[in-house]
């Protein structure tokens, strides 16, 4: 995967997130992760927002993006960058601790690339990160704003 | 009652009144007739008793008579100076006394036979005995002696018990009162009955000189009582003593035999009276008559008793009654002749003119009556036809108006029990009724409805419909009421709000209908208005609560939903950072191995390494499982909520193949045997159902005995519109104790020997309510379960 590819973790657990980080390295992956905790952050940082950090026009993200989380939930996050004409192109992996299919299904109809349910059973979630950063080596993240 | 019946009725009253008379007569007479002869006979008895009482008097004082002749008196006067001139008559009179009780019965003593030899005694045996005797046949003294001054015997006609007399009382008595009577009794010295007197005999100046006694024989006497019988055969006589013993009687009888035991005697009270009583069941009747008496003679209260058989002395009365009574009857067979034939008589007079008048009533006015003869039912029967002829003339015309006046009284009848009728049910109907003018005005309102609209009528009367309705139903009312008028529609039906007099509003619904004038025009709305104000109060109500019930319902699905979620997000840090730890441990432990670490160290530290921590983690991994395998279970129980189930015919068999087929590792590594029978089919879910019977299955996996192979068998069969599945193991079973509670959520009965969330009956219950289904198990601790489902039955046969 490419370098300049910046990693989001939207994520209100701390240690959800840095369980997800620690594999992430682990399975090799040494892109920059950017992680915030709830899903208003995310949205000031993508759409240029806030007082908190923005995004650098023409940098590339993949979004990993937890369901349930304070203020703005993960699904809000979704159906608000499906809606940009800019930011729809980020792809999205959706973190979720259910595997409630109609949620699943939700996520899909508004345009996630992926959905990974957080096992509690540890290996399972390890596998899943694994596959999860193969996924992210091969998946082509385009530039937003243009830039490349 | 017809006429001749109350001819016959007269008739018969009057002979009736007759007939009692008679018989009053009959009665009265009787009683008068036995008044006569009981004062006859009351008479006889008398005067019979007279006479008696004269006839003793008589002998008494022929007695005294006799004893008053001077000789007598010498005599006894001579014994008084003999006695007189003794030194002691006492003593002499004692001797003589001692010889004269010892003598023997039948020979006397020598005084004795003395005394009875001497001139005295052989005068007074001559002249009161012996010529008695001779001219009478008996003697009225059957024993006589006399005493002198001194109580000594001087004379007797016969042997006496005693010399000395002085001490007896009726010796006393003689000589203080002159004369001494003793009621009738046996005296054995003559062996006879008879009344004793002694009588006091005194010289010509008064001087005492002597006593003389005599027995009065009373049979002879008595005898003359007989004359009493009268003149009646059946008579009979009796007299009796005071205390009712019998001196005389018609018929045989014993001498003083008691008659005191008879009631009769209780009966003669008095001087004198008569009676009716009954004697060996005959009626006889009775007079008595008591003994007055005659001068120095007392009579002792006897009693003269006279009865007659009164068949005897009625039998005059009979005769008559028995004339009186055929007599009567004569008369009333008579008299009901005549009556029955006078009322015959006047009947057919009378049938006639009933028939006639009938004939005339028919309308047969060419009739006429033909009575002859010159009674009153002639002149009746001649007015009458006058009559019929005058009624002929008039009928023709009266007819037509007659006609005419029924119709139309008929008519206004029905017009009025019309009117009446609709008045009562306008004013009592259970529901609001008003006529509306087109305009809107209340032209007429019932009871009912000014309840629910709240309105006094007179107030109602001024107001339209517009004034009182809600404002938010106005409009739409309004819209009818214009679309009626037009002739758009011709009635409608609303539920809208009035607002009552005191501003509170009120449901109703509202029915109007609209009748036209002859011409067509609108004339009036008939409006029918039903208050639905706890209608609507109760649909509301249930509305809210419904609305209550689903929001409460959906809150906590939402809870068990975001609990379940948010307590999973922990859960995934303690498992993951004890798997970093254990990864970190192992990690500590190469590292460990490569440097020098003092031995005393190593030795602390390396059992905390290997077997201390990597243990608490592993009972933190476990209980995290645990948990996780809880909080999945609960999703699925609130996901199940949420989902609403899609029904459609299912094939059983091949839902279950589906699921033995995902479960067959489980099966063939625990070497159970499961058998599928042919299902009916059901309507259900499928992935609803697919669950239900994997828990199902799952627990009878779970619950077989580890002790013997399982066998698990599932089967099933249509009972009327429902499918009835059993799915039946041979585990372990279940105590009847706990059959209750294993659908209990989070139930699991046994925690440690098997794995689970204890949600599998639980979810299982979820699906069935869903389903419309039921579930209820049997089972016998030791022995296995069958686990029974209800399901509403498909269509589809089984599969063989």
């Amino acid at each position: 995967m490419r370098k300049e590819i910046h990693i989001i973790i939207a994520e209100d657990d701390e240690g959800h997130a840095a369980l997800i980080k620690k594999n992430l390295r682990r399975a090799g992956i040494e892109n920059k992760i950017i992680r915030f905790a709830d899903g208003q952050q995310v949205l000031d940082f993508l759409f240029l927002k806030g007082d908190g950090p923005h995004r650098q026009s023409g940098d590339s993200f993949l979004l990993l993006l937890d369901i349930r989380m304070p203020k703005v939930d993960g699904v809000e996050v979704l159906r608000q960058l499906k809606a940009d004409q800019e930011l729809r192109k980020i792809p999205v992996i959706m973190l979720t601790t259910t595997d409630d299919p109609r949620e699943v299904d939700h996520c899909h109809q508004l345009g996630c690339s992926n959905y990974i349910t957080k096992p509690v059973d540890y290996d399972k979630f390890v596998t899943a990160v694994r596959q999860l950063g193969l996924f992210l080596m091969i998946v082509q993240v385009p530039a937003i704003d243009g830039i490349n | 009652m017809r006429t001749s019946r109350k001819i016959m009725a007269g008739f018969l009253v009057t002979l009736t009144l007759t007939a009692a008379l008679a018989f009053y007569a009959d009665f009265a007479s009787r009683r008068s007739l036995e008044e006569a002869i009981g004062q006859e006979s009351l008479i006889l008895a008398q005067e019979t008793m007279k006479r008696i009482d004269l006839a003793i008097h008589d002998k008494i004082m022929y007695v005294w008579n006799y004893a008053e002749q001077a000789w007598i008196l010498t005599f006894i006067a001579k014994s008084n100076q003999s006695f007189a001139a003794l030194d002691s008559a006492e003593d002499f009179m004692n001797r003589m006394e001692r010889e004269w009780i010892a003598a023997p019965p039948d020979t006397p003593s020598p005084l004795m036979g003395e005394l009875q030899d001497n001139e005295l005694s052989r005068r007074l045996r001559q002249h009161l005995i012996n010529f008695f005797v001779a001219n009478y046949g008996y003697s009225s003294f059957p024993n006589l002696f006399v005493t002198n001054r001194y109580g000594a015997v001087i004379a007797a006609t016969g042997r006496t018990s005693h010399y000395r007399q002085d001490k007896e009382s009726w010796w006393q008595t003689a000589r203080q009162q002159g004369i001494s009577l003793e009621d009738i009794a046996y005296h054995a010295p003559s062996d006879s009955y008879g009344i004793a007197v002694a009588l006091r005999l005194d010289d010509s100046d008064g001087n005492f000189l002597g006593v003389v006694r005599a027995i009065v024989n009373v049979g002879p006497i008595v005898k003359t009582a007989e004359i009493a019988t009268g003149r009646y055969q059946s008579a009979r006589i009796r007299l009796l003593t005071r205390d009712g013993k019998i001196i005389y009687r018609t018929r045989p009888y014993r001498f003083l035999q008691d008659f005191s035991y008879t009631d009769l005697l209780s009966r003669l009270q008095g001087e004198k009276g008569f009676f009716i009583g009954n004697e060996q069941n005959v009626q006889r009747f009775y007079s008595y008559a008591r003994s007055t008496g005659k001068d120095h003679y007392p009579g002792f209260g006897w009693i003269l008793l006279v009865s007659t058989d009164a068949d005897e002395v009625l039998a005059s009365a009979e005769v008559l009654r028995t004339r009186i009574t055929v007599v009567s009857i004569l008369l009333i067979m008579a008299g009901m002749v005549f009556a029955l034939v006078l009322s015959r008589t006047i009947n057919r007079s009378l049938a006639a003119l009933t028939a006639g008048a009938a004939r005339i009533g028919k309308g047969e006015f060419d009739f006429r009556m033909e009575l002859a003869g010159n009674d009153e039912f002639g002149q009746l029967a001649g007015t009458f036809n006058s009559m019929v002829s005058n009624l002929q003339e008039v009928t023709a015309s009266r007819d037509d108006l007659n006609a005419e006046i029924a119709e139309r009284n008929k008519a206004e009848k029905a017009l009025r029990e019309s009117e009446n009728r609709f008045r009562a049910t306008f004013e009592q109907a259970a529901v609001g009724i008003a006529l509306v003018s087109p305009r809107g005005d209340w032209l007429r309102v019932n009871r009912k409805l000014c309840d629910i609209v709240g309105y006094p009528e007179d107030k109602l009367l001024q107001l339209t419909f517009q004034d009182i309705t809600h404002a938010d139903d106005l409009d739409t009312d309004l819209e009818f009421h214009r679309q009626m008028l037009a002739g758009e529609i011709s009635t409608y039906s609303l539920e809208k709000r009035y607002i009552r007099l005191d501003g509170a509003p009120v449901w109703a619904n509202l029915t109007v209908s609209l009748v036209r004038d002859e011409d067509g025009a609108p004339a009036y709305f008939v409006t029918v208005i039903e208050d639905i104000e706890e209608r609507k109060n109760t649909e509301q109500e249930r509305d809210r609560l419904s609305m209550e019930l689903a929001r409460k319902n959906h809150e906590l699905e939402q809870i068990i939903y975001v609990t379940s979620h948010d307590l999973r997000s922990p859960l995934v840090n303690v498992q993951g950072f004890s798997k970093e730890l254990s990864t970190d441990v192992k990690r500590l432990l190469s590292l460990w191995q490569n440097r020098n670490i003092p031995e005393e160290i190593r030795q602390q530290a390396e059992p905390l390494l290997n077997e201390d921590i990597p243990e608490s983690l592993q009972f933190i991994e476990k209980g995290v499982a645990k948990m996780d395998s809880l909080l999945s279970g609960l999703l699925r129980l609130s996901r199940l909520g949420r989902a609403s189930p899609t029904l459609e015919e299912c094939d059983m068999n091949l839902l279950l193949d589906d699921i033995v087929a995902t479960m067959d590792f489980q099966l063939k590594q625990a070497g159970t045997e499961i058998r599928v029978d042919a299902l009916p089919t059901c309507l259900g879910d499928r992935d609803q159902l697919n669950q239900l019977f994997s828990n199902l299955l799952d627990n009878a996996m779970k619950y077989l005995d580890p002790g013997r192979p399982g066998r698990i068998r599932i089967s099933g069969v249509q009972d009327n519109d429902r499918s009835v599945y059993c799915v039946a193991d041979n585990g372990v079973g279940i105590a009847r104790e706990h059959q209750d509670k294993i659908f209990e959520i989070f139930h699991r009965l046994n925690p440690t020997g098997s794995e689970g969330e204890g949600l599998g009956l639980a979810i299982v219950n979820r699906i069935l309510d869903h389903l419309d289904g039921k579930i209820w198990v049997e089972s016998e601790e030791g022995k296995g379960s069958k686990f029974y489902v209800s399901l509403p039955g498909g269509t589809g046969g089984n599969r063989a």
